[in-house]
C-alpha cells in the first residue's frame, strides 16, 4: 500500500496529542509510530522557568522535531506555543558560527583560540593594572548550571572578584530576599505538585496565561474538574489569565501592598488565622524590630479595606471579598512573579503575599504555598543554587562567611584568601561601575543585557567604552554591537548539562547534536580563558561536564539545596529531582520544613514536639518563621502633572526576554509583529488617540515612538509596553531606581505620558 | 513541511460549537473530541508560518477555546514514500 508520509506523519501528530491527555487514537497499534524515522532524547525546554520536558528528535544530525514529554510530570506530554519553535531556534540563520575580534571598528573572524588568547592577555593586563575587582561577569538565568559553576570560580575563586552577576537579580532577587526573610531559606517550601490540591489560588503580579502558559493549563484543568476552586488575582491589567478569574482587582500599579495588608487585618478579625500555627512557627518583625502578635495587630489597625482602597484604586468590598476568599479556602496557594518582584520594595511585597500563609497556617500542607514562579529555566538552579550573584557562593553560600568561603576554597582547590569577603557589586552598580571606569573589562554570558538593563540607554556608554567579550549562540544582538570579542556558544541540544526549575526540580538536558560551525560549550570556553589565564591546575581537570556536576554536587552535600543524591545517572533516567535529595536512594522532597523533608526528618525530636513546621536555613532562627511589618511604600515615581500615567512593560506569550532566541524564528515574529503600547480606551478618548496611531511615550529618562493599542487591558491611567524588541527598546523609558535589599530594579511602574507623534 | 499535533482545551459547554467551527478552518484536521472538553487536532502549512498563523486565528477568533498545546511539532521534510 502506498501513503504519503505526510499522511503518516499526521496520523503520527494526532496519536501523540491523544496520547498525551490519554486517549489511544490507534488501538491495536504499538504506540511508536516514529520508530526508525526519528531519534528520541529526553531533554528540558529551552524557554521558561516552568521547567517542561521535551522529547527532542533528530535525524541525520539535525533536530528535526519536538514532542511534549509524557512522562514528565511538569507538563505530562503538552507545550506551550514558545516551544512549538524550539528546533527553528537550532537551526537559526543568526546562530554564531565562528569568533570574532573588533579591528578598527569591524569585526573579523578568527579561531576561538585566537580569541581566547587575546581575552586572557586584556584581561590579565587589567588584573595587573587596575586590581581583580576592575574585572567583572555578567552571566544568565538560561546558562547551565556547569556554566555557572565554571565563570563563578574563574571570578570568585581565580582572578579574586566578587563582580559576578547574573540577570536573575533583574528578575527574582526580591523572591530570593523575601523567602530568605520570611521563612528563611530561598526557594519554595512546595512543588508545582500543591496546583492540583488547592482549594483556592491567589495570582497576584502574574500574567499566568502568557508567562507560565503550561502552569496555567493545569490551574484550568483543575478549576474545570472542580469548580468550588476560587481564583482571586490581583494585578493592575486585564490578561488571559482573567479567563479564569473569579474576582479581581485591579490595583494602581505599585500600590497593592496595602490590600496584603488590609487582607491579613480582615483574616485576623474575622477569625480566618491559624492561632495555634502562629504559636508554635511564627515570630513577628517591624522593619527592624522583633514585636508580638499584639503589635503586628496594632500595625495592622490603619489597613482598614477603606484606607487600602483609597491607596490602591480597589474597592474596598473587593478587598474584603478577597481576603474572605482566601481565609475560608481549606487549602491556598499564591502564585506570583515580576509584578511583584521587579519593584523597588520587592522584597516587602515578598513577604505580605507569605504573611497570609503564615496566618493561616496555609504552608507545608497539601494544595498550600506561597510560591513565586521563575522567568528563566536555571536561575533557581544555576544563579540562586549555584552561587551565580555578587554576594552568594555554590550550594546557597555567602561570601561573607569565612566558614563558607573556607569549605568552597577547598573544593576549588584556591587560597581562601583569593575569594574576597566582601560582596561585589550587584547588577545595576556593576554597569555603572563600567561607566565610569572603575570596571574595565566585563565578559558577558548568554545574556542581552543592552536590552534588559532598565534605563538601558545609561548604560551603552560603558559598554561602549570598556573591554567587552560577549559569549553568545546568536548574531547580532543589541549587546554584540558593543563587544570587542564575541566567542560562539554551543546552543541547548548540542551541550549537556542540568537546569533547576521553580520548582527545586534539577533536570537533565543531553547532547542530541555537534554544535554549530566552531561553537563551543560555555562551560569549556570558561575553563579554556582560565587555563589561559594562567590557572591552569585549577581548570585542567574538567574533561567531562559530569566532572563539573559532580564537584558542585559535592558542594551542596548538607546544605539545605542538597543535591548529593542527584548524580547524573540517576538524572538521566529520571524526570528530575527536587531538593533535598541527599543520597542516591532518596526520591527528592515534596515538602520543605515539614514531614518527609529529610532536614526536619533529621532534627532531634524535641526541636519538632508540638510543631508541624520548623523552618531552618541561614535567616531562620529556632525554627520560626516570620510575619513581618511591612510599611507600604508606594512606587519610586509616582505619576504626576507632568507625567500622568504609570507605564508598566512585561512579556507577551508569543516572544521571550529580548528575543534573540524567539525572534529568530520569523514566524513568532510575525505573530507580534511589532511593540505597541497599550492604552485604556477612556484615556485614549481623552487623549484623542485612536488605535494604530503612532504615538511617542515619554518619561524622565527617554522617549519611544511606537502604535497605540487601544484596548481594555491597562486601567484607566496605567500604560503597558512589552518590552522584547530591540527596536522599540521599552527599558530605555524604565526606571533603575532598585530594592535596597534584593537591588532589583523597578520594570514595573514608572511615570509616563502620551502624545500624539 | 511542519506539522503539529496539538490539544485544545475548551470550555466545556462550548466544545461541540468549536469542533464545528475548526471543520471549517483550512489546514486543521481534527480528530475527535475526548475527555469531554479536549479536541486533537492536527496543524499542517506548507511552511512553518503557517503553524503560528493557525494558531493565532484560532486563539483570536474561535470563542470557548481555552488553550492550544503542541504535544508534537515535525520539521522534516515530507517525501512521498512506499509503506
Ligand atoms: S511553559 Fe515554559 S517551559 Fe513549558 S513549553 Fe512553554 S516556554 Fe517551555
Amino acid at each position: 500500500m502506498t501513503v504519503s508520509r505526510r499522511e503518516f506523519l499526521k496520523t503520527s501528530a494526532a496519536a501523540t496529542a491523544a496520547a498525551s491527555i490519554g486517549v489511544n487514537l490507534l488501538p491495536g497499534m504499538k504506540n511508536n509510530l516514529f520508530a526508525g524515522q526519528v531519534e528520541w532524547h529526553k531533554s528540558v525546554c529551552r524557554y521558561c522557568g516552568t521547567g517542561c520536558g521535551v522529547m527532542v528528535g533528530t535525524k541525520d544530525g539535525k533536530v528535526v522535531a519536538v514532542k511534549g514529554d509524557k512522562e514528565n510530570t511538569i507538563n505530562r506530554g503538552h507545550l506551550c506555543v514558545k516551544a512549538f519553535y524550539l528546533p527553528k531556534a537550532v537551526n537559526s540563520k543568526t546562530r554564531l558560527k565562528h569568533a570574532m575580534i573588533k579591528k578598527n571598528g569591524k569585526f573579523e573572524k578568527v579561531t576561538v583560540d585566537e580569541a581566547l588568547d587575546f581575552v586572557a592577555k586584556k584581561f590579565n593586563e587589567i588584573r595587573q593594572k587596575h586590581g581583580a575587582n576592575a574585572l567583572a561577569f555578567y552571566g544568565s538565568g538560561q546558562a547551565e548550571t556547569e556554566e555557572t559553576y565554571m565563570a563563578n570560580k574563574l571570578w570568585k575563586g581565580c582572578i579574586g572578584t566578587n563582580n559576578m552577576e547574573g540577570n536573575p537579580r533583574l528578575c527574582m532577587a526580591s523572591a530570593v530576599g523575601g523567602y530568605l526573610t520570611s521563612l528563611g531559606a530561598d526557594e519554595p517550601a512546595g512543588t508545582y505538585q500543591d496546583i492540583e490540591q488547592a482549594k483556592f489560588f491567589m495570582l497576584i503580579g502574574s500574567n499566568t496565561a502568557e508567562a507560565h502558559p503550561i502552569l496555567f493549563e493545569r490551574i484550568m484543568r483543575h478549576k474545570t474538574k472542580n469548580p468550588d476552586v476560587q481564583i482571586l488575582i490581583i494585578d493592575p491589567r486585564k490578561t488571559p489569565t482573567d479567563q479564569v478569574a473569579d474576582l479581581h482587582l485591579f490595583p494602581k500599579p505599585g500600590y497593592d501592598l496595602a490590600i496584603l495588608h488590609a487582607m491579613a487585618k480582615i483574616i485576623i478579625d474575622e477569625g480566618y488565622a491559624d492561632e495555634e500555627f502562629i504559636k508554635t512557627s511564627v515570630i513577628f518583625k517591624d522593619n527592624k524590630n522583633k514585636i508580638d502578635y499584639a503589635g503586628y495587630k496594632e500595625f495592622l489597625k490603619k489597613y482598614t479595606p477603606e484606607y487600602a482602597s483609597q491607596r490602591s484604586g480597589v474597592p474596598a468590598e473587593d478587598i474584603i471579598k478577597a481576603a474572605r476568599m482566601f481565609g475560608k479556602a481549606e487549602t491556598a496557594m499564591s502564585l506570583w512573579t515580576m509584578g511583584i518582584n521587579q519593584r523597588t520594595r520587592g522584597v516587602w511585597a515578598n513577604n505580605l503575599i507569605t504573611n497570609l500563609h503564615l496566618l493561616t497556617g496555609k504552608i507545608g500542607k497539601p494544595g498550600c504555598d506561597s510560591f513565586s514562579l521563575t522567568g528563566q529555566p536555571n536561575a533557581c538552579g544555576g544563579v540562586r543554587e549555584g552561587g551565580g550573584l555578587c554576594h552568594l557562593l555554590p550550594g546557597h553560600r555567602l561570601v561573607v562567611k569565612e566558614k563558607h568561603r573556607q569549605q568552597v576554597a577547598k573544593v576549588w582547590g584556591v587560597p581562601v584568601e583569593r575569594i574576597q569577603p566582601k560582596p561585589g557589586k550587584h547588577t545595576v552598580a556593576m554597569f555603572e561601575a563600567l561607566n565610569k571606569g572603575e570596571i574595565k573589562g566585563i565578559y558577558i554570558m548568554c545574556t542581552n543585557p543592552a536590552q534588559s538593563l532598565p534605563n538601558a540607554s545609561k548604560y551603552w556608554k560603558g559598554l561602549e567604552e570598556q573591554f567587552v567579550v560577549v559569549a553568545e549562540s546568536f548574531f547580532p544582538t543589541a549587546t554584540t554591537k558593543y563587544a570587542d570579542v564575541v566567542l560562539p556558544s554551543a546552543f541547548w541540544t548540542e551541550k549537556e548539562g542540568v537546569y533547576g526549575c521553580t520548582e527545586r526540580r534539577s533536570q537533565y538536558m543531553p547532547k542530541v547534536k555537534d554544535p554549530e560551525g566552531d561553537a563551543v560549550w560555555d562551560a569549556f570556553l570558561l575553563r579554556d580563558l582560565g587555563k589561559k589565564m594562567g590557572f591552569v591546575k585549577e581548570f585542567e581537570k574538567y574533561q567531562t561536564a559530569q566532572d563539573i556536576w559532580d564537584e558542585y554536587r559535592g558542594l551542596t552535600k548538607g546544605q539545605d539545596m542538597d543535591l548529593w543524591g542527584a548524580t547524573y545517572d540517576r538524572l538521566k533516567k529520571v524526570r528530575g529531582l527536587t531538593w533535598p535529595v541527599p543520597s542516591e536512594d532518596h526520591p527528592g522532597t515534596y515538602k520543605r520544613y515539614t514531614d518527609g523533608d529529610p532536614i526536619y526528618d533529621a532534627l532531634p525530636a524535641e526541636k519538632k514536639k508540638g510543631r508541624r513546621m520548623y523552618f531552618y536555613g541561614p535567616k531562620a532562627k529556632d525554627g520560626y518563621a516570620t510575619i513581618w511589618a511591612r510599611p507600604d511604600k508606594g512606587p519610586e515615581e509616582p505619576t504626576d502633572a507632568e507625567y500622568p500615567l504609570a507605564l508598566s512593560t512585561g512579556r507577551v506569550m508569543e516572544h521571550w526576554h529580548t528575543g534573540t532566541m524567539t525572534m529568530t524564528a520569523p514566524e513568532l515574529n510575525r505573530a507580534v509583529p511589532k511593540a505597541y503600547v497599550e492604552i485604556n480606551p477612556s484615556d485614549a478618548k481623552k487623549m484623542g488617540i485612536n488605535n494604530k496611531d503612532q504615538v511617542v511615550v515619554e518619561t524622565r529618562r527617554g522617549s519611544l515612538e511606537i502604535e497605540a493599542r487601544v484596548i481594555d487591558r491597562p486601567i484607566p491611567g496605567t500604560i503597558f509596553i512589552p518590552w522584547h524588541w530591540e527596536k522599540w527598546m521599552a527599558n530605555i523609558l524604565t526606571i533603575d531606581a532598585f530594592d535596597p535589599g534584593s537591588k532589583e530594579p523597578e520594570y514595573k511602574v514608572c511615570a509616563a505620558r502620551i502624545k500624539k507623534a | 513541511m511542519p506539522i503539529a499535533g496539538v490539544v485544545i482545551l475548551t470550555r466545556e459547554e462550548m466544545t461541540s460549537q468549536v469542533l464545528n467551527q475548526l471543520q471549517n478552518v483550512e489546514n486543521v484536521t481534527t480528530y475527535g473530541v475526548h475527555k469531554n472538553n479536549n479536541i486533537v487536532a492536527v496543524f499542517e502549512g506548507q511552511t512553518p508560518k503557517e503553524l503560528e498563523r493557525i494558531n493565532d486565528k484560532l486563539i483570536n477568533e474561535v470563542p470557548g477555546i481555552l488553550g492550544i498545546y503542541p504535544a508534537y511539532v515535525n520539521y522534516e521534510d515530507v517525501e512521498e514514500q512506499n509503506d
